[in-house]
């Protein structure tokens, strides 16, 4: 296929263009708050493996009134 | 003008209330000693949330007036408290710890605000607490309001939260006793690192109306004391069934310190571990000499595990699905940026992602830890432990991370606290002795609304020792 010199410039500036439009920008450093949120995040889903881990019978429901037994 | 000697700081909620009904100081003259004692000594622990000076000077009037008349109405007529600021008090600030919430107020009195007023106890301060009593899991001492609650027993060393201010408060003779409140730890912590006597109840035992909810099947309201007798006529004027809360449990709590079993008659499970198993000298002969006052009391003592669960994952996950529920809006509107701890806003935020198979999945496994906690129980009547397994860390120390001090032995049954919570079960929190200078308390788990034999054994363990009577060096 032959491109023109033309094309292939309008082509080099479009992809040039195009990297910089607002919302196609490289993504931002994640922050402090980022990496304490996703830090908290795995925190909660490693203690629900541990809980997923507890063998329960399929019969057994979750206490009702909250009420200890007395 | 009486003269309020030093002593008056410190006694207990009887000897006080002798003092004022032999008239040696009026109501006013003592609500006005505490609170300018509080006014001045609490900002140095960061313990004060907020003065009530005019309204406890105006009810000390009331009791006076009525004393004069002789119309005596109980024990805490006319002895001053603190409340941690998670209650409700009508028409003054309520700000749960936490800077989003710093001009709340509400219109009521919260129940066990209600109940003490009616006692004729004297309200004197709003008592310091870590922001949100914790619930978002956080990391360091910082994590309030009013900052760092300091241990009066060393300034550089954290009074233990949430109710970081009950127990200096306390400790430090600013208040005769002090409301905190409990989900995990929160009043036996603060009552071990501070060498106050605490009691949480048997959940449902005392209304939570008026107070802020953190979990609903975790919170539990007592008081925090220079004694376990004191404990014991708190919690007799602040427990009783409650139609607003759905929690309550219907019953009430007498104290009947003369129908008490004789200690033979009482078996405490605990390990030897816990006792005899520490590496450090210091805290083998101080842990070991607290059990050896309990043997020679005469109880039976029988060794035991507590049973196999991951308690902690268990409560952890509780607390975070009903946390993230009772705070969704605070949550989601952004509001939880404005707290002061950065892993508590993370903790909180994470709270929304739990999934209900995970919540359902806990509180069934909760159903077994009754079960089987229920079961141990039927065997022993108590379990004996140390409420907490290390010193109060530094100010300026990481929560995660264990700080310099005795290393706990393995085994024994440091999940007590986690697991009686989930379990629902009462404790009383004994001071114990000192380690490296700070104090250190042993834990009393009962059964379900078996807190009188708690005090009881408390009470025994009272009279042969003094550490509940120890005071800070001011």
């Amino acid at each position: 296929m032959k491109v023109s010199r033309r094309a292939l410039a309008r082509t080099l500036i479009a992809g040039a263009a195009v990297a910089t439009l607002p919302g196609q920008a490289p993504p931002a450093a994640s922050t402090d708050t980022d990496v304490a949120l996703a830090q908290a995040r795995t925190q909660l889903r490693n203690t629900g493996l541990i809980v997923r881990a507890v063998p329960l019978p399929m019969s057994v429901e979750p206490a009702a009134r909250f009420a200890p037994r007395a | 003008m009486a003269n309020i000697t030093n002593d008056v700081f410190f006694a207990t909620i009887s000897e006080l209330a002798a003092r004022l009904r032999a008239k040696e100081f009026s109501c006013v003259e003592l609500t006005r000693a505490f609170t300018d004692r509080f006014e001045k000594l609490a900002p140095q622990y960061n313990a004060m949330a907020l003065s009530l000076r005019k309204e406890a000077l105006s009810q000390a009037k009331d009791v006076d007036r009525e004393l004069k008349r002789d119309r005596t109405r109980g024990p805490l007529q006319g002895i001053p408290y603190g409340a941690k600021d998670l209650f409700a008090v009508a028409g003054y600030p309520t700000t749960w710890g936490a800077r989003p919430y710093a001009a709340q107020v509400f219109k009521e009195d919260a129940r066990v605000i209600q109940k003490l007023t009616s006692a004729k106890a004297i309200l004197i301060g709003k008592l310091s607490m870590i922001e949100l009593a914790g619930g978002g899991n956080y990391s360091s001492a910082a994590a309030s309001l009013t900052g760092p609650g300091l241990n009066p027993w060393d300034r550089e060393r954290w009074s233990g939260g949430s109710s970081s201010g009950p127990g200096s408060a306390v400790a430090a003779g600013l208040v005769t006793f002090a409301l905190g409140s409990e989900t995990s730890g929160s009043i036996l912590t603060p009552s071990a690192f501070c060498g106050v006597t605490g009691l949480r109840p048997t959940y449902g035992l005392v209304s939570r109306t008026g107070a802020m909810a953190l979990s609903w099947t975790l919170d539990k309201i007592g008081p925090m004391c220079r004694s376990a007798e004191d404990c014991a006529l708190v919690l007799h004027e602040i427990a009783g069934a409650d139609t607003q809360d759905q929690s309550s449990s219907g019953r009430g709590f007498n104290y009947t310190p003369r129908f008490q079993r004789k200690p033979a008659e009482i078996t405490i499970g605990y390990s030897k571990a816990d006792f005899e198993g520490w590496e450090d000298p210091g805290a083998r002969a101080t842990f070991g000499a607290a059990l050896e006052v309990i043997k020679a009391q005469g109880f039976v003592l029988k060794e035991v595990k507590l049973p196999d669960f991951p308690y902690g994952a268990l409560l952890s996950t509780i607390l975070a699905g009903e946390a993230g529920s009772i705070f969704e809006e605070f949550i989601r509107s952004g509001q939880v940026d404005q707290l002061a701890d950065a892993q508590q806003i993370a903790g909180l935020k994470s709270y929304l992602d739990v999934p209900a198979t995970d919540y359902l999945r806990a509180m069934r496994v909760r159903s077994l830890v009754q079960e089987a906690i229920h079961e141990l129980m039927l065997d022993v009547h108590v379990l004996l432990s140390p409420t907490r397994y290390e010193i109060a860390p530094r100010v300026s120390d990481s929560l995660d991370r264990r700080g310099p001090g005795p290393i706990p032995p393995a085994g024994g049954l440091s999940s007590m606290i986690p697991a009686a919570n989930l379990a629902g079960l009462p404790a009383l929190s004994l001071p114990c002795g000192f380690i490296e200078g700070l104090p250190v308390a042993i834990s009393l788990v009962g059964r379900a609304f078996y807190e009188n034999q708690l005090v009881g054994i408390g009470n025994a363990f009272q009279k042969q020792t003094d550490w509940h009577r120890r005071k800070p060096p001011m």
